[in-house]
């Protein structure tokens, strides 16, 4: 059985076990129990970069798995999405609605999610969701829809320490064919951006530039290209 | 909503938990509370009492709740939710009430406890951290370690950590780290300049105080 996906390149190396677990083993444990959870609607939060799409994505990847029919949809692509998308999704095991809070006050799409909300809910589905908030904090306007989101099981993503940064650092180099030996790692996390994204978004420039240079990566070559 | 709709399942921790900070297990931040829906408007009421629960639980205090600099986070409980989730009660044959499964953030609870007396629970007894970037070399590096074991009231100076441009040093000193940093900042050279490398972790660790070790040509340029 096949995953859709739709205006997301949802990349078959992204499991829960390249996923750095951090203090988020009791998350990982349940996600992966998922299926024998009798609850139909999970709502995962946290801030930026602590991985809800890298999850989501490993979640689709395992139901595909488990023979599971998935559905992965990237709503903060809402602009180049139709509503109707989600008309249907009832026919899939595991439905996985990232950034659900991306479409908050926008009442087509907020209407159109309750709608398959309730779909999902009476064919058996399951449906995760992923935000950037608690789902009191989060805006959907809609009241029975926030309240449906609100009304499952609920996990904050945590973010990484310094140490497990390193390692998710170490790990994208490597599936780059780079290595990133810890001196320059840590140089890394005291000199630069503490966000995961930005730090990978500097270890993709470096590896432009080392392979352009022909360099290593050194703490003198990170500082020159910093500069 | 009024209070009513959420049914404490266990008022009693309210008065009378004996557990002190320093015997709080991880059951100590997980709790039950009896709940008639899954709505919104007992969620939040019900994330609150949780809350009050674990905090008394996890202090031994049972007035905690009631300290301004707890109260006013009360009402963003759900910011220090880990996971919830609703369980059929097992009293209620009727099914029609639910029991509200709240785990809280050990960390987050800790610092949201740790928030009144912050300054006072700092201990010297570890010693403070001093995190100086701007080390060029070796010679650099003696010169911060001699810099500030020379400051009035440093006992003693370790460095903990040593990369290639910054140093972590532990000082033991015998005043207060607001009196360590007027010393620094009261040095006539001017060498050791405050520098905020990371905001946000610096705001999470109070007692770290962060430098840039400047060259004395640069500072007597920066001077003239």
């Amino acid at each position: 059985m096949r995953q859709l996906t739709l205006n997301l390149h949802l990349s078959e190396k992204i499991t829960f076990d390249n996923f750095i677990v951090g203090e988020n083993l009791e998350l990982m444990s349940a996600l992966k129990n998922l299926f024998s959870n009798d609850e139909f609607c999970w709502y995962l939060w946290g801030e930026q970069s602590v991985g809800r799409t890298h999850l989501l994505q490993a979640c689709a990847n395992y139901a595909s798995q488990l023979q599971k029919k998935a559905m992965y949809v990237a709503l903060s692509d809402y602009v180049n999405l139709s509503p109707d998308i989600v008309r249907g999704m009832d026919q899939y095991d595991i439905v996985l609605w990232d950034d659900v809070d991306s479409i908050a006050g926008l009442n087509e799409w907020e209407v159109a999610l309750f709608h398959a909300y309730n779909q999902l809910q009476s064919a058996g589905s399951k449906l995760i969701c992923t935000a950037s908030m608690s789902p009191l904090s989060c805006q959907i306007q809609l009241p029975d829809f926030r309240s449906r989101l609100a009304a499952g099981v609920t996990y904050q993503i945590k973010p990484l320490c310094d140490e497990d940064k390193l390692t998710a650092l170490q790990q994208r180099a490597n599936l780059r064919g780079m290595q990133l030996s810890d001196s320059v790692g840590h140089y890394m996390l005291s000199h630069c951006s503490r966000n995961l994204s930005d730090l990978f978004a500097l270890l993709d420039k470096l590896d432009s530039a080392s392979l352009e240079e022909k360099r290593l990566l050194t703490v003198p070559f990170v500082k020159t290209v910093l500069s | 909503m009024q209070c009513y709709k959420v049914f404490l399942a266990a008022a009693i921790l309210m008065t009378c938990h004996p557990s002190a900070l320093g015997n709080v297990t991880l059951d100590d931040f997980q709790t039950d509370v009896v709940v008639k829906d899954r709505s919104n408007e007992v969620l939040k009421e019900a994330l609150q009492l949780a809350l009050q629960q674990v905090l008394v639980k996890a202090s031994g205090d049972p007035e905690v709740a009631g300290q301004a600099t707890v109260h006013d986070h009360l009402s963003s409980a759900q910011n220090y939710v880990e996971r919830y989730e609703y369980l059929p009660d097992p009293n209620d044959p009727s099914h029609q009430k639910l029991i509200l499964h709240v785990k809280f953030s050990p960390k987050s609870v800790r610092e949201l406890l740790g928030q009144k007396n912050t300054p006072q629970e700092i201990s010297s007894e570890d010693g403070w951290t001093i995190h100086v970037y701007g080390i060029n070399g070796l010679n650099d590096f003696s010169d911060v370690v001699n810099y500030v074991r020379a400051l009035s009231s440093v006992i003693s100076v370790e460095a903990s950590t040593v990369d290639s441009d910054d140093v972590i040093l532990t000082v033991k000193s015998t005043a207060g780290i607001e009196a360590l940093k007027k010393a620094i900042a009261a040095a006539n050279d001017h060498r050791l300049q405050p520098f905020v490398a990371d905001k946000k972790a610096q705001e999470v660790t109070p007692a770290m105080l962060t430098y840039r070790w400047v060259a004395s040509s640069i500072v007597d340029k920066e001077m003239e």
